[in-house]
């Protein structure tokens, strides 16, 4: 391919860039607004008092 | 990250993004190309009073890609050649050159396929293969490929007792062969199959295009 | 904004409360998505069964092309696509709906609103199909393919779909609680990812036919993204979900599987394009799909590593559910499948594998291996919580287990070896191409073999849910460990 053909993806390009930009400015501001805040503790969300963490909850059936 | 407007924007633009530049730029790039000459002059331009490529396919053979379309075929069989030297498309002869994105623009419905489990029928038409071969062969494979997984497509044909003398386009069996009909009945194609021969026969990549010269 | 949803959380741990009324909550959430849940997944069970006649048929004639080959209603096109309609869109969906929904509910901490509607667009949606699935057997197919489904059904489908889509929208931003886990990101971007691409799919290769070969870039763009953005979050979705709630044991790391989620969102939706390695398209086009497809290494590892740390240590727990042994099973799969999918993106391989079987092992091995296991566990969990029931016959459960497991393996053992010979052999111009076409039968008989494995297994499945819906009153267990009252009792007192 040559070099000319590269000049038609030029906006491509640059649209490129400014969605790596925006992705990074997004993720800067979820940090400030303190999304990824107590990140970790999002993991024992799924449990509940019917089906608590530290509790096998599914076996085959007795007969 | 908990809230929605936020997640939504990544989602959204994660894909947006291979949208943009799969799918609008191809577009972009391709969406404009036309019909050439097989050369063009230094400035690009088409040489004048020269036949146009890819050249518009007979109102018949659209309507065998139709049944074409209709029956599957294209599970089995693909429509690009790869260039020489990545498999063995052009040793095989399956085209005397790699197809190119010009190759399909008049075409409505692209039909490229990924499977060969039947070989490529992007140049069927240019290779030493004649009318009655082609309706044999769809008629039922193992007459003229025996040992083919091809299905018989033998629904498109009419067995008919023959009425005084043999029709012309009756199949043409080879001697003794034992799919031929009874005596005294022939196997005539019906306007499906003909329109889908003639598709076959209209499929060729012997013309040349400027990206895409045939080496000599 | 994110103020807003916080209803029902308290400081330490918003969840863990004595409180009767939150007790309850988790029954009110399974009982408010019962009626919607059991309809996709009896028509998911029906499409499954109906996918299965097809392949056997397709599988069959692949070997033997005459078998049912007086009549274009069955021709090898036809019955391929209906099974992979059937299959994608039949059983793949509406298992989707009714699991990945239900985790979606059950995450949300909210019983769901408008579940009338829920059911409204899930009956359009199997009316849409099975419209769809006999226009293409009648020849109304439009053979491209993931999209074989005539233009006169499509409409109906892409609506239905994105009601459905609106539904999970919906459940998602009346949730309770300030936490958000990860399957319901995976639920959430799938259920917006895939009627974009759908219409998008359809405007630009039916409606609208794009010029030439853009629309083979989209074609390959929309049914890669049926699997990397649909079928695989969805099935992602339902692992992280089940693994660690089986287990009791939280997953190992939340970063790394917050990290998974956005490099699949990033990487895998460029990679539909190494379907055209070879092709007549521009090579900046294909070389972008190359690289995104290695590039899916990444979330691969991390979602492998976040699976298998998570289960390191239990494994004997993992054998003893049958929810797990399927999970745990469609887990190592996605890796498996995943890293033969970035390797079959090099040009190299894929100078061998494209327009062989081997392709078709893999979307098997994606499809099947991968994702249907993840939802069968899915659903072996499911039932008993929304049912209040028990599974009637363990047997039941480890035939389908053992008929699965085993029947997909011989296919993909076949398929990968042949398509790998047949590659190769394509490639020296001096092999016959009728030799080749022989010496595929034997391992394409192998496969028909595999598909009756499979369809034990699924005769399995359905027998046993069918019987879990309409007579387990009679089987219901009284003693013993049963799964769901057991637990309650013993919180009770």
């Amino acid at each position: 391919m040559d070099a000319e053909s590269y000049t038609d993806l030029l906006p491509l390009i640059l649209l490129g860039v400014v969605f790596f930009v925006s992705a990074i400015a997004m993720l800067y501001w979820s940090s400030k607004r303190g999304q990824f805040r107590n990140f970790d503790s999002q993991a024992s969300t799924i449990f509940t008092d019917e089906e608590p963490e530290g509790e096998i909850s599914d076996s085959f059936p007795s007969k | 990250m908990k809230n929605l407007p936020l997640l939504f924007c990544g989602i959204f633009f994660a894909l947006a993004f291979s949208f943009t530049g799969l799918i609008l730029s191809s577009n972009i790039q391709l969406g404009s190309l036309t019909q050439t000459t097989e050369m063009q002059d230094e400035n690009g331009n088409n040489m004048e009073g020269e036949t146009l490529y890819p050249l518009t396919a007979p109102g018949l053979a659209q309507q065998g890609k139709q049944v074409y379309i209709e029956m599957g075929c294209i599970y089995c069989h693909t429509q690009q050649v790869r260039r020489a030297g990545f498999g063995a498309d052009v040793e095989r002869n399956w085209g005397p050159r790699a197809s190119v994105a010009r190759d399909y623009i008049l075409q409505d419905r692209v039909l490229l396929g990924t499977m060969r489990t039947g070989p490529d029928l992007m140049h069927v038409g240019g290779r030493p293969l004649n009318k009655d071969w082609h309706h044999l062969h769809l008629y039922n494979p193992q007459i003229t490929s025996p040992g083919s997984t091809m299905a018989p497509f033998a629904f498109l044909y009419e067995t008919r007792e023959i009425d005084g003398a043999p029709s012309a386009n009756a199949l043409k069996f080879p001697p003794n062969s034992e799919y031929s009909p009874e005596a005294g009945y022939e196997v005539v194609p019906t306007r499906r199959a003909d329109a889908l021969v003639e598709y076959m026969l209209s499929l060729k990549l012997d013309y040349s295009l400027p990206e895409a010269p045939i080496a000599e | 904004m994110s103020e807003a949803p916080q209803i029902n959380s308290q400081s330490a741990s918003p969840y863990s409360s004595n409180d009767a009324e939150v007790r309850a909550e988790l029954s009110e959430i399974d009982a408010s998505i019962r009626t919607s849940a059991l309809f996709f997944t009896v028509s998911a069970i029906f499409w499954l069964l109906a996918g299965t006649v097809f392949a056997l048929i397709t599988a069959y004639k692949a070997h033997e092309p005459s078998f049912m080959g007086d009549s274009a209603l069955s021709t090898f096109g036809r019955m391929r696509s209906a099974h992979l309609n059937a299959m994608a869109l039949g059983w793949g969906n509406n298992i989707i709906f009714a699991v990945g929904l239900w985790i979606m509910a059950r995450l949300c901490r909210s019983p769901i609103r408008h579940g009338g509607l829920l059911l409204i667009a899930g009956i359009f949606w199997n009316i849409g199909l099975t419209v769809g699935i006999v226009g293409i057997i009648m020849g109304d197919i439009t053979s491209v393919e993931w999209l074989e489904i005539p233009h006169y059904a499509t409409p109906l489908l892409a609506l239905s779909y994105a009601l459905i889509g609106v539904w999970g929208v919906m459940a998602f931003k009346f949730r309770k609680g300030e936490h958000v886990y990860v399957s319901q990101w995976y639920i959430l971007a799938g259920l917006f990812w895939f009627p974009w691409l759908y219409i998008v799919a359809q405007i630009m290769i039916i409606w609208f036919p794009a010029r030439g070969v853009v629309q083979s870039v989209t074609n390959w763009w929309f049914a890669h993204n049926v699997l990397g953005l649909w079928l695989t979050p969805m099935a992602l979705a339902t692992a992280y979900y089940l693994i660690p709630k089986v287990l009791g044991r939280p997953i190992y790391s939340y970063y790394l599987s917050v990290l998974g989620f956005w490099a699949l969102a990033i990487f895998y939706n460029w990679a539909g394009v190494h379907h055209l390695i070879g092709g007549p398209i521009p090579v900046w086009l294909i070389s972008a799909g190359i690289v995104a497809s290695i590039m899916m290494v990444i979330p691969v590892i991390v979602v492998g590593l976040n699976h298998h740390m998570s289960v390191v240590g239990l494994h004997k727990e993992v054998w003893r559910s049958p929810t797990l042994r399927f999970v745990v099973f469609g887990a190592i799969s996605y890796t498996l499948v995943s890293l033969i999918g970035s390797s079959m993106a090099v040009r190299s391989v894929n100078e061998i594998t494209h327009f062989t079987h081997f392709t078709v092992g893999h979307a098997h091995h994606g499809v099947y291996a991968f994702f249907s296991m993840i939802m069968f566990g899915g659903v072996y969990y499911m039932m008993p919580r929304l049912l209040k029931r028990e599974w009637p016959s363990a047997g039941l459960i480890k035939l389908h287990f053992w008929g699965s497991a085993i029947g997909i393996s011989v296919m993909l053992f076949a398929l990968h070896v042949i398509g790998w010979i047949q590659g190769v052999q394509m490639n020296d111009a001096t092999i016959p191409f009728l030799e080749i076409v022989q010496n595929t039968i034997p391992w394409l008989k192998a496969r028909t073999i595999s598909g009756v494995f499979l369809t034990v297994a699924h005769i399995a499945f359905a027998v046993n849910f069918f019987w879990m819906l309409f007579a387990a009153g009679a089987v219901r267990a009284k003693q013993g460990p049963t799964l769901l009252d057991s637990a309650k009792e013993e919180g009770v007192a």
